[in-house]
């Protein structure tokens, strides 16, 4: 379990990176909803650096890394649900975005969001055997589509200016979603060249309960994580 | 050899096709719409902006107009100009919206900002380029 920690730092380092410094005097509700938004981005993210494919840490089989991308991928669409949920709830005016003359970075928002939704349906199981007919054929595929979901995402994080506004948080942005689109390349590369340390050991296996387990974790730190800071900020 | 290649080329192309296919509607769709799409409605409140410049806002006050200014709403002028056109929503947001912004880094009292219904109401008898009030 000692992914959870790195990923704890890592979401509290991205929180205070993208929330501004002054008070928003923003109710509630609309801080409440984009940092749902927040939270989907990191998870998608962490889906750049989760790939699905097993890592020398932790030494477990590919089940594992399996059911955690998975599960992450359903928490991120579950977040960008709660996002898009809440402001429309709450600020039922922005649908009047989603017509073809409103703002492109809400429509981006929008294709992001649909586009989030697509993508791992397409990667079930029977869906996937019945679209692609090889393992590589899907991979390209999902990764390009991840990369469209990263890339609206970052557009409308960047476009509609409610958190993201100053010039080094857009570069940052940018930034980020740049090196996660090239992580998985970049990892494979590494892993590739990277003398095994095997110890002896041998892959632990029948680990994917440890990643519901793991998911589960995340969940909790996000949701308690984002409560603190709603009310420090407040 | 080549078939196989082919079928393995194809998910990945079709999925690049259908993405192009979407983003590049999205933003044909907005330039085809955005000078005659639905503006959301809103309300500017006149009177709680007395105590500022006319001038920030009634930037065209020596200009001739045919229409009296009671009858003329800020954004159905710009609407009247083709450049301005496009931009009218991040000039009006950045207009009211970055006031805001620099009054409540002050610490002074200030109108909404980014909350869409604070600005935005939905009012049935309201056309949707906005009253003043």
């Amino acid at each position: 379990m000692f992914l959870t920690l790195p990923l704890f730092a890592a979401y509290s380092v991205f929180l205070l990176c993208f929330w501004p410094q002054g008070v928003m005097h923003l109710s509630i509700g609309w801080d409440v909803s984009m940092l749902c938004g927040f939270s989907a981005l990191f998870l998608l993210l962490t889906l750049f650096a989760l790939t699905g494919r097993p890592l020398p840490e932790p030494f477990f089989d590919g089940r594992f890394f399996l059911t955690l991308h998975r599960w992450l991928a359903w928490l991120f669409v579950g977040f960008v649900t709660l996002h898009a949920g809440g402001i429309i709830w709450l600020d039922p005016q922005t649908l009047y975005d989603l017509w073809p003359s409103g703002t492109p970075g809400m429509q981006f928002g929008a294709a992001a969001a649909l586009l989030a939704v697509v993508t791992p349906c397409l990667a079930l199981q029977r869906v996937r055997r019945g679209l692609y007919a090889t393992a590589a054929m899907f991979r390209r595929s999902h990764a390009l589509l991840a990369m469209a979901v990263l890339g609206a995402s970052v557009f409308h994080v960047v476009a509609t200016r409610v958190h993201v506004a100053v010039w080094w948080q857009v570069w940052m942005c940018i930034g980020v979603a740049l090196v996660a689109c090239m992580l998985p390349v970049g990892e494979r590369w590494m892993l590739a060249r990277m003398p095994m340390r095997r110890d002896g050991r041998r892959r632990r296996l029948h680990t994917a309960y440890l990643a519901r387990r793991l998911a589960g974790v995340m969940l909790c730190a996000v949701v308690s994580e984002t409560v603190v800071f709603v009310l420090w900020r407040h | 050899m080549a078939a196989l290649g082919l079928r393995r080329a194809m998910a990945p192309l079709l999925t690049v096709i259908g993405l192009a296919g979407l983003f590049a509607l999205l933003v044909v769709g907005h330039r085809m719409t955005v000078a005659t799409g639905q503006d959301i409605p809103l309300v500017f409140h006149h009177r709680a902006h007395g105590g500022y410049n006319c001038v920030t806002c009634h930037h065209d006050f020596l200009k001739p107009v045919m229409t009296p200014a009671t009858h003329r709403t800020c954004i159905a002028c710009h609407r009247e100009t083709p450049e301005l056109v496009p931009i009218i929503r991040d000039q009006f947001h950045e207009l009211c919206e970055g006031c805001h912004l620099n009054l409540q880094q002050q610490g002074r009292q200030a109108g909404p900002v980014h909350e869409c219904r604070d600005c935005h109401v939905r009012r049935p008898d309201m056309q949707a380029h906005g009253r003043l009030l």
